[in-house]
């Protein structure tokens, strides 16, 4: 009897938790949503997402530039850090002797706590010295940011294939290779889309870092070697400024509104994978 | 008659811990071999000598030579890679992979860089059959997972996989100890339709199944093997004092 | 026993109550102002503040002031809405603004930087114009090497980017192509590192830098006290209502000779 009680108790009180989690989560997006608004309303929506100007004095608020050059730097760090994450991992789960793995592994999980000015401090006089403020500049150092993260969750799920898949392709004559690239990777490939998804995460999110060697021009990247400006950047280096109320706030808001979709929506494509991986 | 595989003065060691210790055994060609002992005696641990599937665990030793129709396996121009495919193996843990079972079956020929698709069907058409699996499955091969069969269809499914890869040799590690008796007796009567073409290497700590289907037996104990000779001796009038205590069941 | 720890208790009671009353008394007699003072505002304010609120507070050991950051507006918005007492300000207040009251604290000189290694060493007026608006894009046009010129901006809002505007841009418009960052230690840094680099930052910070003469004044102290250098502005701690008490205290502190000095020690303009 007691302890049935208690345990409806524990269940009531995680749920309870679980739910003003969520509340908060909730009240969150809706005081942004509010306060953005009004930008979406006075500006329109067309012309805020699809607006390429964007100018505090010119009371012009558009913020293409700033999601392109949102989308562009995570997929580039992406783009770099997937094939080089899971190959570090392969590297550390299936070839290295076991004493470069005791040395490397907590190396790469002391990384994952260096706070990202201090990435933004070495990408600023190590990598935009060689290449100028850019993408490519805010890639590099996104990369370096999350490669720790896909490295560590990726040898995980390669390590937590059962070592019968492993042996079954082995004793039918595959390589290493073959067994690591045909059976190993599908069976890990839910553990390496949640690294993907908490790379992206962290890559879409990241503001420190980036404003300090993406440029922060409000223009549309044409090149890798372009500067431009992220949405995360925009609100980190203007919600100071913006008195409440005002257009400029508004606007900014509703810039956290399109930041939120954007990753909802990123999201939603990365799980989709990862379901279709499952199946 | 060469033996089809012969080991010398086989000894294993887990890091210092010697599992094997100078075995000496030459197995027939298409004949049934039945490895029988106490658990850890390291049945398995020679199964595996057998194909070269204990380099994949690291620290690990061998002494002396495993012939391959009269050619040592691991003198240095050897590929373990290709022993691998010539020398089969089943596991205790019926292990198909989470494809469909036509993609288990063709797992090995396309390794091997077969992609032709209705080579690949006819492959894995002909092991289904061979392994008994085929009227079983015939019907939704392509989608059904291999991993959603029950026990001993998965078993038979790894037999069908290893079939597929056309080996010369099959091991198999207690293949039927995951599985009811239905399930056992149609292994077994399989493993009689494929001696004709393979040799047969099985482990089993069922004495009958042993004395079922195989035609010679070796007795393992603590590393070293016992006894050796046709099923029909080791079970009816066994050399060894151990051998006949174990096969009586007097003994651990 | 007992007794003689009761006693020694009571004995140590006395003491320590004694020793308070006296020094409190002590307290009580030197000083006349006593309260707390909360500011916040501009972070190019907030380290001299927080020096001179240093100052002032051993002075006035019953006074407690807190100083943060969080920009001009934070600061003009926290004073209208109540929020603290003294908003600092690196900016003239505008129309937008609501109405303040307004107490220079000290100025504040704005260089603009190039790289050491950078030949040019001095610009007119026109030239920094239309390097900003991207006319002038190379440093071969206007005696350097023929390099391309990397031109660095602070961002919309600040106060630093609100001087340059005024006084260097007037009505023409920075191009939309020129780096932004929005502190002067990141583009000290970038322009230290960048030989091709031009940027503008607060005269405390020049150092690893070279600053260039603009129409011929270099960007000395004296040439901003005496505001032959153009680019100079005022920063400000603004108020709600007519300070009085101990924000009257403070204000007239940092306003005042010792202030002053602190202000100057800091690498600021004295008023
Ligand atoms: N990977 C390993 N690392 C270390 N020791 C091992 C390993 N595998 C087996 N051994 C040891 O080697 C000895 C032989 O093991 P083996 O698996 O060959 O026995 P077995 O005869 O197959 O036993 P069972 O009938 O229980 O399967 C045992 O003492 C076992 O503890
Ligand atoms: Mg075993």
């Amino acid at each position: 009897m007691s302890r049935y009680l208690v345990d409806k108790a524990g269940r009531r009180l995680v749920f309870l938790a679980a739910l003003v989690a969520i509340l908060i989560l909730l009240l969150i997006a809706l005081f942004t949503f509010k306060e953005g608004l009004p930008a979406f309303l006075k500006i329109g929506f067309v012309k805020f997402i699809f607006g390429t100007k964007w100018s505090v004095a010119g009371g012009e608020f558009g913020i293409l530039p700033f999601i392109l050059a949102s989308i562009y730097v995570t997929l580039g760090a992406l783009l770099l850090s997937v094939p080089l994450g899971v190959s570090c991992a392969i590297f550390l789960a299936e070839v290295a002797p076991h004493r470069a793995r005791e040395i490397v592994r907590p190396t790469v999980e002391l990384l994952v706590g260096i706070p990202s000015v201090v990435y933004g401090l070495v990408g600023m006089l190590v990598v935009v010295p060689r290449m100028g403020d850019s993408l490519l500049a805010a890639i590099i150092v996104l990369t370096v940011m999350v490669l720790p993260t896909i490295i560590s969750i990726s040898e995980d799920s390669l390590r937590a294939v059962p070592h019968g898949y492993k042996e079954g392709a082995l004793a039918l004559g595959a390589t290493h290779w073959q067994a690591i690239w045909h059976v190993m990777l599908p069976q890990a490939r839910s553990g390496i889309a949640t690294a993907v998804i908490l790379g992206m995460g962290r890559a879409i999110g990241e503001t420190m870092a980036m404003i300090m060697v993406i440029g922060n021009s409000i223009i549309i990247p044409t090149s890798p070697l372009s500067p431009a400006r992220t949405l995360t950047g925009t609100l980190a280096m203007e919600l100071g400024y913006a008195s409440p109320g005002s257009l400029h706030w508004s606007a900014l808001f509703a810039t956290g509104v399109v930041l939120f979709i954007l990753i909802l929506a990123l999201n939603s494509i990365a799980f989709i994978q990862r379901r279709e991986g499952e199946g | 008659m060469e033996p089809k595989i012969e080991t010398k003065s086989l000894s294993f060691y887990y890091g210092v811990k010697q599992a094997l210790r100078n075995v000496t055994l030459a197995i027939k060609e298409h004949q049934i071999t039945a490895l029988i002992g106490p658990s850890g005696c390291g049945k398995s641990t020679f199964l595996r000598c057998l194909n070269r599937m204990n380099e994949t665990i690291p620290k690990t030793r061998m002494e002396g030579e495993v012939l391959l129709d009269g050619k040592n396996i691991y003198s240095p121009g050897e590929d373990m890679v290709e022993v691998r495919k010539r020398v089969g193996m089943v596991f205790q843990q019926p292990n198909p992979f989470p494809k469909s079972i036509f993609g288990n079956v063709i797992f090995g020929p396309t390794m091997l860089g077969i992609n032709h698709k209705a080579r690949l069907e006819g492959i894995a058409e002909r092991s289904l059959r061979a392994a008994a699996l085929w009227d079983e499955v015939k019907d939704d091969w392509k989608k059904k997972s291999g991993v959603s069969l029950s026990g001993g269809q998965q078993q038979r499914l790894c037999i069908a996989r290893v079939l597929a890869v056309n080996p010369e040799v099959i091991l198999m590690d207690e293949p039927c100890s995951a599985l009811d008796p239905l399930a056992t007796l149609k292994i077994e009567e399989l493993m009689q339709q494929l001696k004709m073409q393979y040799t047969i290497v099985v482990v089993t700590h069922n004495m009958q199944q042993a004395a079922r289907v195989s035609d010679w037996t070796g007795f393992f104990l603590m590393g070293e093997m016992v006894e050796y000779g046709p099923t029909k001796v080791i079970f009816t009038n066994p050399q060894d004092r151990r051998t006949e205590d174990y096969i009586t069941g007097r003994f651990g | 026993m007992a007794k003689i720890v009761k006693l020694l208790r009571l004995a140590i009671g006395v003491v320590l109550c004694l020793g308070l009353i006296l020094s409190s008394g002590g307290l009580v007699q030197a000083q006349g102002l006593e309260g707390t003072i909360k500011l916040s505002g501009s972070t190019s304010l907030q380290p001299v503040t927080m020096k001179l609120a240093e100052a002032f507070g051993s002075e006035h050991p019953r006074v407690n002031i807190s100083v943060s950051g969080g920009g001009s507006s934070v600061g003009i918005r926290e004073v209208d809405e109540g929020m603290v007492d003294i908003g600092m300000s690196s900016r003239e207040l505008t129309s937008d603004d609501p109405p303040l009251f307004i107490h220079p604290i000290c100025r504040d000189g704005i260089a603009i930087i190039v790289n050491l290694r950078n030949p040019v060493g001095g610009l007119t007026r026109e030239q920094v114009v239309r390097i900003y608006t991207g006319e002038i894009t190379d440093w071969g046009e206007i005696g350097g090497e023929w390099e391309k010129i990397t031109v660095i901006s602070r961002e919309e809002g600040s106060g630093t980017r609100a001087c340059f505007d005024e006084k260097v841009m007037k009505e023409r418009k920075i191009f939309p192509q020129s780096l932004v960052y929005n502190s002067n230690g990141i583009i000290r840094t970038k322009v230290a590192k960048d030989p091709k680099a031009i940027g503008y930052v607060s005269l405390g910070y020049v150092s690893g830098v070279k600053p260039v003469a603009i129409e011929g004044v270099e960007p000395t102290m004296d040439n901003c006290k005496s505001e032959d250098y153009p680019l100079v502005r005022r920063l400000l701690f603004v108020t709600h209502d007519e300070p009085g008490g101990v924000i009257k205290g403070f204000i007239d502190f940092c306003q005042g000779d010792a202030g002053q000095k602190i202000v100057a020690e800091a690498g600021y303009v004295t008023l």
